[in-house]
């Protein structure tokens, strides 16, 4: 069953984001499969970020074995680790850590580019698609400080999907969000998780959250960061956890 | 133990200190430029559509915007050293070295460290702050998040880019230097023809001079933006820090050059 994973964490201590010799998960064994829509809960400070981005290569783990669609990623070549993070794609949180020094348009055209060598029409044509699937096609010009924090956040996933992503980490990406943007959101996974393979296959999905309670219809894996460990969850376990149902902080 | 033991252990404690401190700060720039070095070597300007333009734009800001400050220090050191020397030369009856006195002051020695301090005043400081407030708000990681290597993306370019402006500057202030030193020369009544001039600038220059030029600038633009990336990017940048950290770049900097300086000084006498 875990040679099929996409992304497989084996023994791993999760260095802290910041501090990377430090652990701040312990004993992490995780594998995200093809199709899977995860969703992890944890307190501030439980290493919610650390997680996603040892998972999705961005932090070396200071003990314990990555293996990113079947090959051990930190073993890997320069050329490789390349290849296999155009296939794992990232929403950051907050903003979406876009570029600011660029305007929304030519954030997504630089991935575009760099990658395919694509002339700046091709570029711009694709970019705009992706806008236009986020519903902003409208502010493509604007430099994204002009931009509301939750709208970044969208622009972070069309840019994140210029890349053939089959993997996707999204850290807290509901936070502050009102109900009808949750709604959006959500929908736009369950797409993305479903997408057919003329478009690209279906995309395993990772998300992180305080409050499972969003997530509970959607995601079909749960997990909570607790004291220093990962522990999966049922679907029941994670209703109890979340509390009622009102309580919507994402 | 007397005052005077204490004090003299901890005044080794300390020299101790800053020598380990000096060979691991050199360890870890000698393995981020052999780093730099090899990114560049093996992946070039390509994607040409993307990197071309970001080391166009490290010419025009480290080599382009700085011509008039050039013009201006390259005028000012004629006027100090040139003519100020050619006036000397020609009252001892010795207007006949002229061209060697500028060749080996202005062309082997202070435009090239000269020019190195204004890039590295000018855009070196300037690519600390860009580089540390781009790590402070993670864009460095989200560029690796989307496959794109930071090294190549960030740092290529101003090493390109801070090498081609060293260089062209330097040559741009040794000729503003020496037309602006003749220049004052004549209008202080030395008599001395600019065909002269020029004939005994061509003496007193060798081929080596030209290697040793272009080696030197090529290899000032690179230590600057090797020492500059590095600080930026080596961890997020605080705002309380930047004061410290853009001094502490400009010191390493100046002193890599300087010493490097050295070297090409001590290999030149001997080639």
């Amino acid at each position: 069953m875990t040679e099929s994973a996409h992304i497989e964490l084996t023994g791993v201590e999760v260095a802290h984001e910041t501090q990377r010799t430090s652990a701040v998960l312990h004993s992490v064994d995780w594998a995200i499969k093809p199709g899977e829509r995860w969703a992890v809960s944890g307190k501030r400070s439980s290493g919610k970020t650390s997680l996603l981005y040892t998972g999705a290569g961005l932090i070396a783990p200071v003990t314990g074995s990555l293996m990113t669609f079947g090959q051990a990623y930190w073993q890997s070549s320069e050329a490789e680790k390349l290849k296999l993070g155009r296939r794992i794609g990232f929403v950051f949180d907050e903003g979406g850590r876009l570029f600011a020094h660029m305007n929304i348009l030519e954030n997504l055209i630089l991935p575009l580019q760099y990658h395919t060598e694509c002339d700046h029409y091709t570029a711009r044509q694709r970019a705009l698609e992706l806008l236009a699937w986020v519903e902003l096609e409208a502010a493509a010009s604007l430099a994204p400080a002009r931009l509301a924090t939750a709208l970044r956040r969208r622009v972070a996933l069309a840019r994140a999907l210029t890349q053939p992503v089959e993997v996707l980490f999204l850290d807290a990406p509901l936070v502050g969000l009102p109900p009808e943007d949750v709604q959006w959101w959500l929908e736009l996974l369950s797409g993305l998780s479903n997408r057919e393979e003329t478009d690209g296959g279906p995309v395993s999905i990772v998300t992180s959250c305080f409050n499972l309670s969003a997530w509970l219809d959607w995601a079909d894996h749960f997990a909570v960061l607790h004291d220093g460990y990962l522990q999966p969850v049922s679907d029941s376990e994670a209703q109890v956890m979340s509390g009622p149902r009102s309580d919507n902080r994402a | 133990m007397t005052q005077s033991e204490y004090l003299s252990e901890n005044l080794l404690d300390r020299i101790g200190r800053r020598a380990i401190e000096f060979v691991l700060l050199a360890h870890e720039l000698s393995a981020f430029a052999v780093i730099s070095l090899s990114v560049m070597l093996r992946r070039g300007d390509s994607p040409r559509r993307v990197m071309r333009p970001l080391i166009r734009a490290q010419i025009h800001n480290a080599g382009v915007r700085l011509l008039p400050m050039v013009t201006l220090i390259g005028t000012a050191l004629g006027l100090l050293v040139i003519a100020q020397t050619t006036v000397l030369l020609t009252r001892l009856g010795a207007q006949q070295y002229a061209g060697l006195i500028m060749v080996t002051v202005v062309v082997r020695e202070l435009a090239p460290l000269l020019t190195a301090i204004l890039v590295l005043a000018r855009a070196g400081t300037a690519i600390v702050v860009e580089l540390g407030t781009l790590r402070a708000f993670g864009e460095v990681l989200a560029l690796e998040s989307l496959g794109i290597d930071p090294i190549h993306y960030l740092v290529m370019p101003r090493m390109i880019g801070l090498a081609v402006a060293v260089f062209c500057l330097t040559v741009y202030l040794i000729l503003t230097a020496l037309l602006s030193g003749f220049l004052f020369g004549f209008l202080q009544g030395v008599v001395l023809k600019p065909g002269d001039y020029v004939a005994q600038l061509g003496d007193a220059l060798l081929w080596q001079d030209f290697a040793l030029l272009g080696l030197k600038t090529f290899v000032f633009g690179i230590v600057i933006a090797v020492v500059t990336c590095y600080q930026g990017l080596a961890r997020p940048l605080d705002i309380d820090h930047v004061a410290e950290v853009t001094a502490r770049t400009v010191v390493q900097s100046l002193t890599t050059c300087v010493i490097l300086d050295a070297f090409f000084m001590v290999g030149y006498i001997f080639v």
